[in-house]
């Protein structure tokens, strides 16, 4: 069974987000991973962009199917993970660390109570 | 769902199951389709395709009836031997492609597309008029072993019992005990054996080929392989309308005989007038091209995608489209719509990927 980790927030389409200050740091569950396959593409065309939670921010395509990738949480798209572009697979290998993909700067966390913890999401899985 | 013998033997290894024409098989295992279709390139790799229909056509008239339904030259199929196929209906549609394999003067076996094997007993049924026709797939199992190690891997289990066997051949041989159909036979593009046994058997071979470095592999890994390949798959590159010289197919067309149903539209000059043509291309944006997948040339839409993958081979997206002739120069550049966004690519001769003969 896919490991969750307990200091994570995850949305019901499998992102999860990690809060350091100001600063939120999202990628894909392994069960989304997982689901996907052998992960070939990560795109991300929101560099610098406000986005409000669960706007779209990019895709991510494996062999098998591709799909949209969502905010957790409200915020500006400041960093993208350039080591996927040419990696994507870090996506497979481990998606909780090196296969991060997007950091937002974000002014509140009041959108974390629409997000699920651990337990909530293995519950939906 | 149906399940073949071999199901608990996936669950085992963790396979991720699918529903594949009412059959619930393995699309890949835990190590993946990518590393999985390696394992077939470098090695050799396994796949349960016991889902696919096996149908022996016997009797005294079996020879005449095998010349009457299919576009072969029967004389020229020797015993022991095989040959891919089409089988296509009175009204010229396209039932399904398959392999034949010849048993004896009168007794032939076809193997052919799970998904059509209902279909394509019915049609061959209503046809007949005075032989047998015995629908094996239930009673036995199907694996494909495939890759440069295959042949090696399963002379070293049957005391060398396929040295001499022929691209093409089959025999019946011995593996550590089992009788088994051994045909050097595949859908990958790679040399190797697809075998038939008896369901009692199946787990057991199973067993001994993962005992001896053979990888499950699942159907993933099967179609991106056969995609590089530049192979068809029915529904994709084959369908019930197409034009067997279009799609690439009038080598196939070879009947010598007006015993053939079809034998006047395989010679006719309706067949040669086809307007499109199977082409490959490689996608030069980041992005996979998929089934359905409009292409354009100048905004004006010249095709479409029947087949996409992204090979590690090419280290891109590859994908097999159909194309107005007119558009289908090598090295063309054309653009292909994939959900909102426009993925360039170039035209190329297919296969992708053709391995190195000895």
């Amino acid at each position: 069974m896919s490991e969750i980790p307990k200091n994570l927030k995850y949305s019901k389409d499998h992102e999860w987000v990690e809060i350091s200050e100001n600063i939120a740091t999202v990628g894909i569950t392994l069960h989304a991973a997982e689901s996907l396959g052998d992960i070939v593409y990560v795109d991300v065309n929101s560099l610098d962009k406000n986005l409000s939670q669960f706007d779209k921010f990019g895709e991510i395509e494996s062999v098998k199917a591709v799909s949209d990738l969502y905010v957790p949480i409200s915020g500006k798209v400041i960093e993208i993970n350039e080591a996927l572009l040419n990696n994507p697979e870090f996506v497979n290998e481990d998606c909780y660390d090196k296969g991060w993909i997007i950091k937002l700067e974000i002014n509140d966390t009041k959108d974390l109570e629409e997000l699920l913890n651990s337990e909530e999401y293995q519950k939906i899985i | 769902m149906k399940k073949t013998i071999l199901h608990s033997s996936h669950k085992k290894l963790e396979a991720k199951l699918v529903d594949f024409a009412g059959w619930e098989m393995p699309i890949n295992y835990p190590a993946g389709i990518i590393k999985e279709s390696t394992f077939v390139r470098e090695s050799c790799g396994m796949f349960d395709v016991s889902h696919m229909g096996r149908v022996e056509i016997f009797g005294e008239n079996a020879k005449n009836f095998i010349e009457k339904i299919l576009p072969i030259d029967v004389n020229s199929l020797n015993a022991s031997s095989a040959k891919y196929t089409l089988l296509i209906d009175e009204k010229k549609q396209i039932l399904d492609d398959l392999i034949i394999y010849k048993i004896s003067e009168d007794k032939f076996l076809l193997v052919i597309n799970a998904s059509n094997t209902e279909e394509d007993l019915d049609w061959i049924q209503k046809i007949n008029n005075d032989v047998s026709i015995n629908n094996i797939t239930p009673d036995t199992s199907m694996i494909a072993i495939q890759g440069p190690r295959a042949l090696n891997k399963i002379n070293l289990l049957s005391n060398n019992a396929i040295t001499d066997l022929g691209r093409y051949k089959y025999k019946e041989i011995n593996l550590q005990g089992y009788s088994i159909f051994v045909a050097r036979t595949g859908y990958t593009g790679e040399d190797g054996v697809e075998i038939i046994c008896n369901n009692k058997d199946a787990e057991n071979i199973w067993n001994i080929l993962l005992e001896n470095d053979v990888e499950a592999c699942g159907l993933g890994a099967r179609d991106l392989l056969r995609i590089e390949a530049g192979l068809h798959l029915y529904g994709h590159e084959i369908n019930k309308n197409s034009n067997p010289i279009d799609i690439g197919l009038g080598r196939l067309l070879e009947s010598k005989s007006k015993n053939y149903i079809n034998y006047d539209y395989i010679k006719s000059d309706e067949i040669q007038k086809g307007k499109e043509s199977l082409v490959g291309l490689v996608i030069l944006d980041r992005g996979i091209a998929r089934e359905g997948n409009e292409i354009y040339i100048d905004n004006k839409i010249i095709g479409n995608i029947t087949s996409g993958t992204h090979s590690p081979r090419i280290n891109s997206a590859i994908a097999i489209g159909m194309l107005e002739k007119n558009y289908n120069n090598i090295e063309n550049t054309v653009k292909i719509k994939v959900r909102e966004k426009f993925l360039e690519a170039k035209i190329v001769k297919l296969p992708f990927y053709r391995r190195k003969r000895k």
